[in-house]
């Protein structure tokens, strides 16, 4: 619900200012945009192109959308990922693979914060089902034993990947960002040189508005009222991926403390890095999705360290518990902060 | 009584010092972070039926159950209710409202009158 809402407010945002409504009236056509607004993918999805081809583009969008959803989602028995889980190996078609074999660099680079392993844990802290549970450390434990991409085999040649016993994965981490990434080769084959999509937040744009001014994209408030802007980013060509622990938790009530979503791999619990939410700016919608779980995960200062170890690959904006955001160098000119926030701070590539 | 008087002392000048950067301290709060908005957005029950831009003097009837429940005004870049037929006209003594995040509540009608600023404007898509 919190996701659709964001969705219907993404939406009257862009009801109120249709961007590609402004483009010079010298060629009308290039300037006409549709939207579709679809549920896939357990969220709210708008997706917009402009110009003479939006709507076979949208169409093919759509289906890919569709596609992609009936062969990685763990929310329906018969996807090819609900049926390696059950199975414990499988051979993997071409999406499946690339992606596996993406989430397994990506395992290898963040040193394990990024991991499509850690199922076992999030059905353990009740954050798949709803029926939400502290564990105990023998329950973690147990968890943690079938966690660890370095447990599963994979061959990225034939595709065939072996799980570790009682090992299942996820690929939701990054499917999305795959996706907006898939969307925008599918935008482009269809001659469309302006679009954007957000699949229930993970932003991803092509080109610039039609008008050539660049997109505009709201960061949410880690806190507050949801709709509630942190920071505003233009950008053109690139993915805007934020993840935050606000997007779900819950509170015991016995103890009064509150559990996030985001987990650290290496603990089994709730990662407390002091960060509230990391926005990932990136060519690589996949990329973007995977880094902010594992840049949040991180902490601020292990997060910078990484950015400056990769920094020709992604921009990002972090924000930390203190409301202070902090900016990547390669943004600065890009990035305001909302009514009420302070000046961010600069993180230079030089430490 | 009339010697006391004279003299301004050293904890007079820390007393006006202090209300002066209190004062300081209250301006920069209230006017630096308060933005004037741009737009009005009207919600009865929840649901968008008005968005107004702030910059145009109008006035706006808002029809509850058929018959005009509340009118609101704008003018001078701010917006206020004028009128109300519920019982505590609560909406209508708020006065006006012109910064970003202020807004009026009429509770009764369930009428709720938000000011938006450009953030809110504009945006092509919010991540997160």
């Amino acid at each position: 619900m919190k996701r659709f809402l964001a969705g219907a407010l993404a939406l009257l945002a862009c009801l109120a200012l249709p961007a590609c409504e402004r483009a010079p009236a010298a060629d009308p056509e290039a300037a006409q945009k549709e939207q579709r607004y679809l549920e896939a993918m357990d969220t709210f999805m708008t997706l917009t192109a402009c110009g003479a081809h939006r709507s076979e583009a949208l169409d093919a969008v759509e289906a890919e959308i569709r596609r992609l959803e009936a062969l990685l989602s763990i929310g329906s028995p018969d996807s090819e990922i609900s049926k390696l889980n059950r199975a414990g190996a499988a051979t993997l078609s071409a999406d499946s693979r690339a992606l596996v074999a993406r989430s397994l660099e990506l395992w290898q680079q963040t040193g394990g914060r990024f991991d499509i392993s850690v199922l076992p844990l999030m059905e353990l802290w009740g954050f798949t089902s709803g029926n939400y549970h502290v564990p105990t450390q023998e329950e973690l434990d147990s968890a943690l034993a079938r966690v660890g991409a370095d447990r599963m085999t994979f061959d990225p040649d034939s595709g065939r990947l072996t799980l570790a016993p009682g090992q299942e994965i996820d690929l939701g981490g990054i499917a999305k960002g795959y996706t907006s990434q898939r969307a925008m080769a599918l935008f482009r084959a269809a001659g469309v040189t302006s679009a954007l999509v957000s699949l229930g937040g993970n932003v991803q744009c092509l080109g610039a508005r039609p008008d050539g001014t660049p997109w505009r994209i709201g960061i949410q408030a880690p806190w507050g009222a949801e709709g509630a802007m942190s920071a505003i980013v233009e950008v053109t060509d690139r993915a805007v991926v934020t993840s935050g622990g606000y997007e779900r938790y819950f509170t015991d009530e016995a103890t009064g403390k509150t559990y996030r979503h985001i987990l650290d791999p290496a603990t089994g619990c709730p990662a407390e890095s002091g960060l509230a939410s990391v926005t990932i700016v990136a060519p690589d919608g996949a990329l973007a999705d995977g880094l902010s779980t594992a840049l949040y995960i991180m902490g601020l200062d292990a997060a910078t360290e990484y950015w400056r170890a990769h920094s020709g690959e992604f921009e990002a904006i972090l924000i930390d518990d203190g409301k202070r955001i902090y900016v990547t160098e390669g943004l600065a000119a890009s990035v305001r902060p909302a009514a009420g926030m302070d000046q961010p701070t600069v993180l230079k590539r030089q430490g | 009584m009339e010697a006391k008087r004279k003299r301004f002392g050293r904890n007079d000048l820390l007393l006006v010092a202090g209300l002066l950067l209190l004062g300081v301290a209250l301006t920069l709060a209230l006017g630096v972070n308060r933005r004037d908005g741009r737009e009005v957005v009207v919600r009865v029950d929840g649901e968008i039926v008005a968005r107004l831009s702030l910059s145009e003097e109008r006035e706006l009837p808002i029809e509850i159950d058929g018959r005009i429940a509340n009118r609101l005004q704008i003018a001078d870049g701010a917006v206020r209710m004028i009128e109300a037929d519920c019982p505590d006209k609560l909406c209508v003594r708020k006065g006006a409202v012109r910064y970003v995040g202020d807004g009026i509540v009429c509770l009764p009608h369930r009428v709720v009158v938000e000011v938006a600023g450009e953030d809110e404007l504009g945006l092509d898509a919010v991540a997160g």
